[in-house]
């Protein structure tokens, strides 16, 4: 049935941000048991609360029951150990977007993963082949590309990536896990961006500029944008989804690696990041949202006037 | 004397019974849960003495599932023995629209069944895995598969469209399949027993009633009409699925709670119907006890499931043009004496009224007559695994000639 002799029933993410999150609920909820590394008690505190709450979120919008939730939940063990990936044959990776902390990390799990185990790595921009670099051959075969796309237990799509080194055992089994968790697969050539990531962030950037050029509101863009795409979402409130920070990391990378102007991030951007402005998962980003996380209609609660009267366009 | 093994593979659960097709007794019953997982769990009961097994262990799919069963039922001590089972009987939820009754299963029907996994991606996959794994442990029985769309194969081209426009039929087969079907057969040939008549004489209304429900208007021994559609999800209030909705309000709140296609599937499906009304629970014995102590939710989920199904009474006697019998069964249809009796108020203009004295005690599996009007009022004990184990040892006495 899996298409490949690996053991996909118990598995690690290593690394709970809100990627890693995503991830280990979408292995729980198709009844894979998931090892959850993070750092430090506190990180990890913190993931499993931010997974509790994204579990309520989702009850509230009638995703998940209650029982569904609570034995998604059953089958989640935190850890702070890199040794609970011993054993296990499938081992994602989701920690920050920087190459030089996932290279440490990968070479710190193949020093305790067994020999067949397959390494999923969550990228949007960096290169697999890189990241692979500095392990043994016989490891390199075993590293793989999964890029899940936030939120990922509602986006039924991961794009797969081959690095030079991966041989095509490790992606049939990728792909069988991917159809396990229900995600169609794109198979997608190792360039930063990818397909998704890329077309996406230009879409969101650009959008981000024509509201703080005065262009058209907050509101126009992101109607406008859902009626010509025919989307569940416009592009200021996938933002939000995505985390801005993120959204700012991420363009800031392609800027780098493709050297295109559309990819710099826009200053209304930075600046909101910078005042902590996150999106949905701070409460506040191009709008606002309440604590289960339900957009808000904006209020005369002006903290902000400058960043608030740009948005609204008022 | 011949036995079946009746198998009904769920995603995640295979049951199963060993039936006498004759004298309809069932000698074995037990099932495997939580397939998959660590610890699944297996049960067994032995009819003629209550021997019983208890074991759990690791079962990681469907064919170690049926290899476990196998060993169990044919177990010399808690089982029936080595010769135990002369055929099997498949529970097979869609059938589409090429199966319109049971058939001997071989390569080119699991084809098709395989091609109907489109019209049912929660059910067909796991009932044909099924197949494939009892197949490859007992390649010299013969298997039989019994769908629940096929007792509404009958239904006229007026009573399966959908008013949409033709091309999708045509493109997807968009139209009702209805199921249940072999429950409603049951009920229709055990109505008959009981009344004495030829199934084909009577106008029925068949309603099952358990955690999914449907009704079904029978004539001439077939079904003409039947409340669930295209999918399980449309007709009569369930525990969590809504029954009829207007299709725009799913559009409606898609539109306004920016939920997509699996949300709103899951909406429909697990947070409507008794539950999602009551906020309360799925639960008729629940919304029952909590309506007794005052509850107005509850009562308003229970009056709006009662309102539905006296709507499709009303409708299918008009169907049928009058009728002769009605029928409870299912976990709700067999035991809440308070729903059969409140469903039927007021009806005497349809010859209907009941006897309280005689509905009261049908629970617990007691069939039997709870009418005092013309019109025949009864309770028939789920009979799906019986008429599954009838069904396969017709097809294979009428098919053992060419096999």
């Amino acid at each position: 049935m899996t298409g490949s002799d690996l053991d996909f029933d118990r598995v690690a993410v290593v690394g709970a941000g809100t990627a890693g999150r995503g991830i280990t609920r979408a292995l729980a909820q198709v009844g894979i048991e998931v090892r959850m590394i993070e750092r430090t008690e506190d990180s990890l505190a913190r993931a499993e609360r931010g997974l509790r709450e994204a579990m309520e979120r989702d009850l509230g919008r009638w995703a998940l029951t209650e029982s569904e939730r609570d034995a998604a939940l059953s089958r989640i063990e935190g850890t702070t150990d890199l040794d609970a990936v011993r054993g296990l044959d499938v081992i994602f990776e989701a920690v920050r977007e920087d190459p030089k902390e996932k290279r440490v990390l990968l070479a710190e799990l193949h020093r305790r993963a067994d020999d067949r185990a397959l390494f999923a790595l969550n990228t949007s921009t960096l290169s697999i082949s890189g990241l692979a670099e500095g392990l043994p051959e016989s490891r390199q075969r075993r590293v793989i590309g999964m890029h899940f796309l936030h939120p990922v237990t509602r986006i039924p799509l991961v794009e797969i990536v081959r690095s030079r080194y991966t041989d095509p055992e490790t992606e049939a089994a990728a792909r069988a896990l991917a159809s396990r968790m229900g995600k169609e697969v794109m198979e997608v050539a190792e360039y930063p961006g990818y397909l998704t990531t890329r077309l996406t962030l230009t879409l969101i950037n650009e959008a981000v500029h024509v509201v703080m050029e005065g262009v058209a509101t907050r509101d126009a863009v992101d109607r406008a944008m859902r009626l010509r795409m025919g989307t569940r979402l416009g592009p200021l409130a996938l933002a939000d989804e995505m985390g801005l920070d993120s959204v700012q990391r991420a363009l800031q990378s392609l800027w780098k690696e493709l050297g295109l102007s559309q990819f710099r991030p826009a200053p209304l951007l930075r600046r909101m990041v910078s005042e902590g402005w996150l999106g949905e998962k701070s409460g506040r980003g191009f709008y606002r949202y309440d604590e289960t996380g339900r957009r808000l209609p904006v209020d005369e609660d002006l903290a902000e006037p400058d960043l608030e009267r740009l948005l609204s366009g008022s | 004397m011949v036995r079946v093994l009746v198998l009904n593979s769920g995603s995640s659960s295979v049951k199963y019974e060993v039936i006498d097709p004759e004298s309809t007794d069932t000698l074995l019953s037990g099932q495997v849960e939580r397939i998959g997982a660590g610890g699944a769990i297996l049960t067994q009961r032995r009819h003629s003495d209550g021997v019983r097994v208890k074991d759990s262990g690791s079962i990681l799919d469907h064919r170690d599932a049926i290899r476990a069963i196998l060993e169990l039922v044919k177990d010399e001590k808690k089982g029936l023995g080595g010769d135990a089972i002369d055929a099997v009987g498949h529970r097979v939820v869609h059938g589409g629209e090429a199966f319109t009754g049971s058939v001997r299963i071989d390569e080119r029907v699991t084809e098709e069944i395989r091609e109907c996994i489109e019209l049912a991606p929660l059910h067909n996959p796991h009932n044909l895995v099924g197949i494939e794994a009892a197949r490859d442990r007992l390649p010299d029985l013969p298997h039989v598969a019994v769908f629940d769309t096929a007792f509404h194969a009958t239904l006229s081209p007026h009573a399966f469209h959908y008013a949409l426009p033709y091309v999708l039929y045509r493109r997807y087969r968009i139209r009702r399949y209805g199921f249940h079907g072999t429950s409603h057969r049951h009920v229709l040939a055990r109505s008959a027993e009981l009344m004495e008549v030829a199934p084909d004489s009577l106008r029925l209304i068949s309603l099952h009633l358990g955690n999914g429900a449907s009704a079904c208007a029978i004539s001439g021994g077939r079904s003409v009409e039947t409340s669930m559609g295209f999918t399980p999800l449309e007709g009569l209030v369930m525990g969590t699925r809504s029954g009829d909705v207007d299709p725009a309000v799913i559009l409606h709140v898609m539109a306004r709670e920016e939920i997509g296609l699996s949300e709103a599937t899951s909406l429909l499906n697990k947070h409507s119907g008794l539950e999602g009304l009551s906020g309360i629970s799925g639960d008729m014995r629940d919304l029952l006890e909590e309506e007794e102590a005052g509850e107005a939710r509850a009562a308003l989920a229970l009056e709006v499931y009662i309102h539905r199904i006296r709507k499709y009474i009303g409708a299918y006697a008009a169907v049928l043009s009058g009728i002769d019998a009605l029928a409870f069964t299912g976990g709700i249809g067999e035991n809440a004496t308070t729903i059969r009796s409140r469903a039927l108020e007021a009806l005497e203009f349809l010859g209907i009224e009941v006897d309280p004295e005689k509905n009261d005690p049908l629970v617990g599996g007691e069939e039997g007559f709870f009418h005092a009007g013309p019109t025949a009022l009864l309770v028939i004990r789920s009979g799906e695994e019986i008429t599954i184990a009838r069904e396969t040892a017709r097809v294979v006495a009428e098919t053992s000639a060419d096999h």
